[in-house]
């Protein structure tokens, strides 16, 4: 799970950093799944630094360029591959309550509130690589 | 449902991130671009 990564490689930094979970997830149903998937994957301590935001109405999603993507692009190659290897493990393929086509996307703020990294993923399942997320926070801004 | 009218371009690095005060799960609330440090996004896409 990307998140769960993020945070792991994050903590190499050995310093604070602060991050921002943002779900267009009713509050119910972002609990649920805080409580049901993302704490199972990890401890819950590894997300100290991190706030779990609510954006119901997708005002900041649109803010960043986050529309949605078109059906062939969500349910591509990749993503159907993805579900076969699941079946394949046995695991339980996962249920759509919300809506699949909404992208989502990584972004790093630095300290002086401009954008160092700004990713939006092909596809429902690209996400950047840690390196260059852990890259974007190291950068320094010139003096 | 959202429309392609009302979305931005994504915003370039370098440029000043869209600032927004958003509410936390915990009923607190949260800005942006707030931090004193560098700060990581993450758009989460639908939560399965």
């Amino acid at each position: 799970m990307h998140v769960v990564q993020l945070h792991h490689a994050i903590q190499t930094l050995n310093t604070r950093v602060p991050v921002y979970v943002v779900s267009f997830a009713d509050l119910p149903y972002y609990r649920a799944w805080l409580n049901g998937a993302l704490f199972e994957h990890a401890p819950r301590n590894l997300f100290n630094n991190t706030h779990f935001l609510m954006d119901p109405y997708l005002r900041v999603y649109h803010a960043y360029g986050l529309g949605r993507n078109s059906f062939l692009r969500v349910y591509g190659p990749h993503i159907l591959w993805h579900y076969v290897k699941l079946y394949a493990r046995g695991q339980q393929l996962p249920k759509m309550r919300q809506d699949t086509l909404q992208s989502g996307g990584d972004f790093v703020i630095g300290h002086d509130g401009r954008l160092r990294l700004a990713y939006v993923g092909k596809d429902q399942s690209d996400r950047p690589k840690l390196v260059t997320i852990l890259e974007a926070l190291r950068f320094k801004t010139a003096p | 449902m959202s429309t392609s009218a009302n979305i931005s371009p994504i915003p370039s690095v370098g440029q000043l991130a869209p600032n927004f005060l958003l509410p936390s799960i915990e009923d607190q609330h949260v800005q942006l671009s707030a931090s004193a440090k560098p700060a990581v996004l993450v758009f989460m896409r639908h939560l399965a």
